[in-house]
C-alpha cells in the first residue's frame, strides 16, 4: 500500500514538471530542474510564463482536482450511491447562478484582488447549497433521499433562472457559457489564495470522518448502533464537500466528472476503505486535473479548449459504463 | 439489564405501543414472537435506542439509553438489523473490526477481532469479500462484528429468515454458546415456532402492540394462542420436554 502511494506522488510531480514544461511555448525539462535550483538562471519571458501563468494554473489544477474528487468521494460515502459527484447538492447550480449574473449585471469588482464572478459564484454556491439543505431536513434528520431529490429539484430551479438570464444576455452569452464549461485559464495567484483556506479546511473535515464513512457503508441504522453518530457525520461531511465544490466551483466554473470518475478509478486501486481511499482520491484527482488541462492547452495550440471539456468527454462514457456494469 | 417503562411509540400514521413494560434480566434468552406489523421491530430499535418514543423511559445496565453518548452506547448494545445494505466490497476482517469503532485505538483491538472470528467461525473468511459469501457465513461475520462490541445485550431482528434449516439451527447453536460461554444477554425475533421454544429460555408475544403473553416456551405456546394471535388451526405436543407445534392447513376467519 504504501509502494502506491509513492508512485502515485512520484506520478503527480512527474505531471506538474511536465505541466510546467508543456504549452504554446515549450520549456525544456532541463531548464526548469535548474530554475528549482538557482530561480536566475531563467530569462525574463521564461519566468513569467512560469511563475505567474502556469504555476498558479497547475496549483489550481491540482487543489480543485484534489477538492471536486475529494468531494465525490465523501458524498459517494454517505450517499451510499457510487453515481453521486459533487454538484449532486446544489454548488453547482447555485454557482453558475452567482456567476452568471455578475458576468450578465456587469457587477463591479469591489475588492481589487477578487473578481465579482469569482465572489457571486461562491455566494451563489452556498446559498444553493443551504437551500438544499433546509429542503431535504426533516427535524433533526437528514434523510438521504430527501437530500438527493432536493439537490435535483433547486438544481432544477436555479437552472432554469440562469437560463431566464441567458435568454437576455446576448452579447455575454459567450461567457457565461465558457464559464459553465470549467476552465482553468482563469487561474491567478489571488483566487488561488483564496480558495486555499476552504481547501484545507474541507480537507481535513473529510480526512478526520474516514473511518465513520467506512462503517457508514453498513447502512446508517447499523452504522449507528456500532456507535457512529450518524446525522453529525452526514452534516460534516456535506458541509466539507460544499466548502470545497464552491470555492473549486468559483474559481474555475464547473468541471465536470472529476468527482465521478476519479474516486471509482481509485477504489479500483486501494480498495473501500475511506482512511486510504479519500487520500489518494485527493492525489489522483490532481493527477488528471492536471494532465486533462495540459491536454487542452496543447491540443489545438496556441489556441486552448476549456478543460471541462475534456474531463466531461472522458467522463460520459466513464458513466455509461459504471452504469451498466452495476445491471 | 434492560427496562422499558411505560413506553408509547407511534410512527406518523399508527400507534405501535402505549404505555408498554418490559425487563429484561441479565443472561436471559429472549424470543420475540408476534404476527408481521405488531412492532416486533419497533421494540427491538427502542431497545438499542435507534427510535425514541414519544413518551417513557428506557433503562440500559441503570443508565437512561439516550442520555448515553452513540460510542457507550454501542459499548453495550449490539443491533443486527434484518438486512444489511453494506455497498462496498469490504473484507470480512474490516467488517468485524468495524465492530471496534466505539473503542477507539486499542491495543487489544486486534486480539479481540481475532477471538470474535474464531468464535464464530469465520476466521478462515478474513480475507474475502463480504459479496462472495453465502447468507449463512454474512450472517456469522455479522454476528462476530456484534461480539467485537463487547456489548452484553444482543438484540437480533429475524436472524434466521433468510437462512435454510441447516444455517437456521447452527446460528441458534452459535447463539446458545456465546449466550453460555460469554453471558451475553440475547433477545431476538423469530418466526418459527419451534425454534424459539427449542432455545429460548424466555418468549414474549407481541399483538396488536401488547404482550400478550410472557414467559417460559411451555407456558405460552399452546393451541389457543397460536389461535388467537396467528388464527391458524395448530397441534401442540410436548416432546422430549420442549414444545412442539404442528400446524394444520386451513384459515381461521
Amino acid at each position: 500500500m504504501r509502494i502506491k502511494f509513492i508512485f502515485a506522488i512520484f506520478i503527480l510531480i512527474v505531471a506538474i514538471m511536465v505541466a510546467l514544461s508543456l504549452g504554446s511555448v515549450n520549456l525544456p525539462l532541463d531548464d526548469l530542474l535548474l530554475a528549482v535550483i538557482s530561480p536566475e538562471s531563467l530569462k525574463m519571458s521564461s519566468k513569467i510564463i512560469l511563475f505567474d501563468l502556469r504555476l498558479p494554473r497547475i496549483l489550481l489544477a491540482v487543489m480543485v482536482g484534489a477538492s471536486l474528487s475529494l468531494a465525490g468521494g465523501g458524498l459517494q460515502g454517505i450517499l451510499r450511491n457510487p453515481l453521486a459527484d459533487p454538484y449532486i447538492i446544489g454548488t453547482s447550480a447555485g454557482a453558475s447562478l452567482g456567476a452568471t449574473i455578475a458576468i450578465v449585471a456587469h457587477v463591479p469588482d469591489i475588492f481589487p484582488f477578487l473578481s465579482s464572478v469569482y465572489l457571486m459564484a461562491f455566494c451563489g454556491a452556498v446559498v444553493a447549497m443551504l437551500a438544499v439543505y433546509k429542503l431535504a431536513k426533516i427535524g433533526n434528520k437528514l434523510p438521504i433521499e430527501n437530500f438527493l431529490l432536493s439537490g435535483v429539484i433547486v438544481g432544477s430551479f436555479v437552472g432554469s433562472l440562469v437560463s431566464f438570464l441567458l435568454v437576455f444576455a446576448r452579447e455575454d452569452t459567450h461567457r457565461v457559457v465558457l464559464w459553465m464549461v470549467g476552465s482553468l485559464a482563469m487561474a491567478n495567484w489571488q483566487s488561488l489564495l483564496m480558495s486555499l483556506p476552504h481547501f484545507i479546511v474541507g480537507v481535513i473535515i473529510l480526512l478526520s470522518c474516514a473511518s465513520d464513512l467506512n462503517i457508514l457503508g453498513m447502512g446508517e441504522e447499523k452504522a449507528q448502533s456500532l456507535g457512529v453518530n450518524v446525522e453529525r457525520i452526514k452534516i460534516w461531511v456535506i458541509l466539507a464537500c460544499a466548502l470545497v465544490t464552491a470555492s473549486s466551483v468559483a474559481a474555475t466554473g464547473m468541471i465536470g466528472f472529476v468527482g465521478l470518475i476519479v474516486p471509482h478509478i481509485t477504489r479500483l486501486i486501494v480498495g473501500p476503505d475511506h482512511r486510504l481511499l479519500l487520500p489518494m482520491v485527493a492525489i489522483n484527482g490532481a493527477i488528471f486535473l492536471i494532465l486533462s488541462d495540459t491536454v487542452a492547452r496543447v491540443i489545438l495550440s496556441p489556441q486552448e479548449l476549456p478543460v471541462g471539456i475534456l474531463t466531461a468527454m472522458l467522463g460520459a462514457p466513464f458513466f455509461f459504463w459504471i452504469s451498466k456494469r452495476k445491471d | 439489564m434492560l427496562s422499558l417503562r411505560h413506553i408509547s411509540f407511534k410512527y406518523k400514521f399508527s400507534n405501535i405501543f402505549n404505555d408498554l413494560n418490559l425487563e429484561v434480566d441479565k443472561n436471559e434468552f429472549i424470543g420475540i414472537l408476534g404476527p408481521n406489523g405488531t412492532g416486533k421491530s419497533t421494540l427491538l430499535r427502542l431497545s438499542s435506542g435507534l427510535l425514541k418514543p414519544q413518551s417513557g423511559q428506557i433503562f440500559l445496565q441503570g443508565e437512561d439509553i439516550f442520555k448515553l453518548k452513540v460510542r457507550e452506547r454501542a459499548k453495550k448494545v449490539a443491533f443486527l438489523p434484518q438486512d444489511y445494505s453494506i455497498w462496498l466490497p469490504f473484507t470480512c476482517y474490516e467488517i468485524v473490526a468495524m465492530g471496534r469503532y466505539a473503542w477507539g485505538n486499542n491495543c487489544q483491538n486486534e486480539k479481540i477481532i481475532a477471538d470474535c472470528m474464531e468464535k464464530t467461525s469465520v476466521a478462515h473468511l478474513a480475507k474475502r469479500k463480504i459479496f462472495e459469501l453465502s447468507g449463512g457465513e454474512v450472517q456469522r461475520v455479522c454476528i462476530a462484528q456484534a461480539l467485537a462490541q463487547e456489548a452484553e445485550l444482543l438484540l437480533l431482528d429475524e436472524p434466521t429468515s433468510h437462512l435454510d434449516i441447516n444455517f437456521q439451527i447452527e446460528l441458534m447453536d452459535l447463539l446458545t454458546s456465546l449466550h453460555r460461554d460469554n453471558g451475553l444477554t440475547v433477545m431476538l425475533i423469530l418466526h418459527d415456532l419451534n425454534l424459539a421454544s427449542q432455545y429460548c429460555s424466555r418468549l414474549l408475544v407481541l399483538h396488536n402492540g401488547k404482550i400478550v403473553r410472557d414467559g417460559e416456551p411451555d407456558k405460552v405456546i399452546d393451541e389457543d394462542f397460536i389461535k388467537d394471535v396467528f388464527k391458524v388451526k395448530s397441534d401442540v405436543r410436548l416432546e422430549d420436554g420442549k414444545v412442539r407445534v404442528y400446524v394444520k392447513s386451513g384459515l381461521l376467519v
